[in-house]
């Protein structure tokens, strides 16, 4: 590793850092041959960051927003951000990290978006993507999931099947409906019952959110 | 280090299946930025172990080459090293004629390749863009389009004030990009909306399909995805506030067919709405200035609009010209 992180240096300055973190947990850099392409060919690059990632991004997302469509959306406008800033050039830990975080902290933010209808976009800080997260941050995230997951999960049998079926595959009302055979309004309000025990959780997290400020 | 955090420890974590005080652990081990790098490294681990969705990256990937086909990357301009070859004489002076029309040419494309479409006030206008676009401007508004719209096939145009869209997709999927105020862009690839660029202020309002806003921050370009019923007003600054309306769509359009909708809109911006579109001047006392309206109004000029705002309230209206003084008859009135 001596030898190629030497030559790392020259080359792709910046990475040392991740590079030493690599090391410290026994992982070959899974990220060098990105980087090299980075380095080389910006195009080259991001096709390889995006094959690598896309769907293990995806995977992240859909668990906080559960809808296909919007997942996609957030990976690709995060991708899109990544690529129009350039944000390439400035990242010296490393792509995962920056682009897990900022896919996370989207669909956090679209969550809140969502169920509270209308509030201020946050800045992320994508635009400073080598700075250190608060740990609480990550955690809260990580409960929030954990949560959402929990609630999904604790759904009765078919609401969570026509919540699903409503949200993940954006199908209809009356599509989900027909197939299940079952009412119009049942579909309904298995829907508006899901969402608004996700809106109840979402309003928890804030208010917690709020009394660490006041207590801090 | 020494540490009892492994990936074990977090891959149960990420299970959600953590105690308490292992969550705390947790905790103290993230204030070290490298095993912030690490913690990623093992959440992407995870996911790849318990994918919760299959996605098509190749297809994923052939639509991101197009969005980034939409948006070209801020250009930096380096020196050209080519001029050091040159020899200093005649070249020198060719050289410079030809830069100085290109800047002169350059400095003036707005106008030989853009062609200007402006309503007056009062005015609603609807146009049928080459493409095949429709476009209805609003009062006192103003779109830029290309000239040749064969030399350069973009379907870039340039609004100043209030117009509804409704983008037709291409075979080839061109996007279609409206640029408003404040550097906001929208992209599209075949839908309907509303762009209203006024005051320093871009408010787009989506009724059908998908379009992507793209908008300067502090230091970087945020890109945003709009679903139908989403609206996103975004100030100077790159200050953004995002919204979803379940009002019916016409009301973002209601102006189209020269219908007015408040709800619980406040007079100051009425008042705003009157300069834009009629081009009046209007004061308000301040009795007034802290009322609301709600309700729909059809009125074809200002004068129509202003008729209906003397009826709802008990109004005193000192007109002179494109001044107009509004006035409550009875301050203590509360509404």
């Amino acid at each position: 590793m001596g030898v190629s992180s030497h030559t790392l240096q020259t080359s792709v300055k910046p990475l040392a850092m991740g590079d030493s973190v690599l090391a410290d947990a026994n992982e070959p850099d899974a990220e060098y041959f990105i980087r090299q392409a980075f380095a080389t060919d910006p195009h080259k690059g991001c096709e390889l960051l995006f094959r690598a990632y896309y769907r293990d991004l995806c995977s992240t997302a859909i668990r906080f927003v559960y809808s296909r469509q919007v997942t996609e959306d957030i990976v690709g406008e995060v991708f899109l951000t990544f690529w129009t800033n350039r944000t390439y050039e400035k990242i010296t830990t490393s792509y995962r990290a920056y682009l897990f975080r900022s896919v996370r902290n989207r669909a956090y933010n679209y969550l809140k978006f969502e169920l509270s209808r209308s509030r201020p976009l946050e800045l992320f800080d994508e635009g400073n993507p080598d700075s250190v997260q608060q740990p609480d941050h990550i955690l809260q995230l990580d409960e929030l999931r954990r949560q959402i997951n929990e609630i999904i999960r604790t759904l009765p049998m078919q609401a969570q099947r026509v919540f699903i079926m409503s949200r993940f595959d954006g199908r209809s009302h009356a599509e989900i409906a027909q197939e299940l055979q079952i009412n119009h309004k049942t579909v309904e309000s298995h829907i508006t019952r899901a969402l608004s025990s996700l809106r109840v959780l979402l309003r928890q997290e804030f208010c917690l959110l709020l009394f660490g400020y006041l207590t801090l | 280090m020494k540490t009892v955090i492994n990936k074990e420890l977090l891959f149960i974590h990420f299970d959600g299946r953590t105690t308490p005080l292992q969550i705390e652990l947790v905790r103290e081990w993230l204030q070290t930025p490298e095993h912030q790098q690490l913690y990623y490294q093992w959440l992407q681990e995870w996911e790849r172990q318990h994918p919760q969705i299959i996605t098509d990256a190749d297809e994923a990937y052939q639509q991101f080459l197009q969005q980034i086909d939409a948006t070209p990357q801020p250009v930096v301009v380096r020196p050209i090293a080519v001029w050091n070859r040159w020899k200093p004489g005649t070249y020198w002076m060719a050289a410079s004629v030809v830069l100085l029309l290109l800047t002169v040419g350059y400095l003036t494309q707005d106008y030989w390749l853009m062609r200007t479409i402006a309503t007056e006030y009062g005015e609603i206008r609807s146009i049928v863009l080459p493409d095949g676009t429709r476009v209805t401007l609003n009062a006192n508004s103003e779109l830029q389009l290309s000239r040749f719209p064969f030399l350069a096939p973009s379907r870039d145009v340039f609004l100043k004030g209030e117009a509804e869209f409704a983008v037709v997709h291409t075979s080839t999927h061109d996007p279609f990009k409206v640029h408003a105020a404040n550097d906001v862009e929208v992209v599209v690839l075949g839908t309907e909306f509303v762009v209203n660029a006024r005051r320093n202020n871009t408010r787009v309002e989506l009724t059908k399909g998908k379009v992507q806003l793209r908008y300067p921050t502090l230091d970087q370009i945020s890109t945003l995805t709009m679903r139908p019923g989403d609206w996103v007003n975004v100030s100077a600054g790159g200050q953004a506030k995002r919204g979803h309306q379940t009002l019916e769509p016409t009301v973002a359009t209601g102006w189209k067919n020269y219908e007015y909708t408040f709800q619980r809109t406040p007079m100051p911006e009425i008042a705003d709405l009157l300069n834009d579109n009629f081009g009046l001047t209007v004061q308000l006392d301040s009795a007034l200035a802290r009322r609301k309206v709600t309700g729909t109004f059809h009125a074809h000029n200002a004068d129509e609009l202003l008729q209906a705002l003397i009826e709802l309230f008990d109004i005193e209206v000192v007109r002179d010209g494109k001044a107009v003084q509004l006035k409550s008859s009875d301050p203590n009135q509360i509404q």
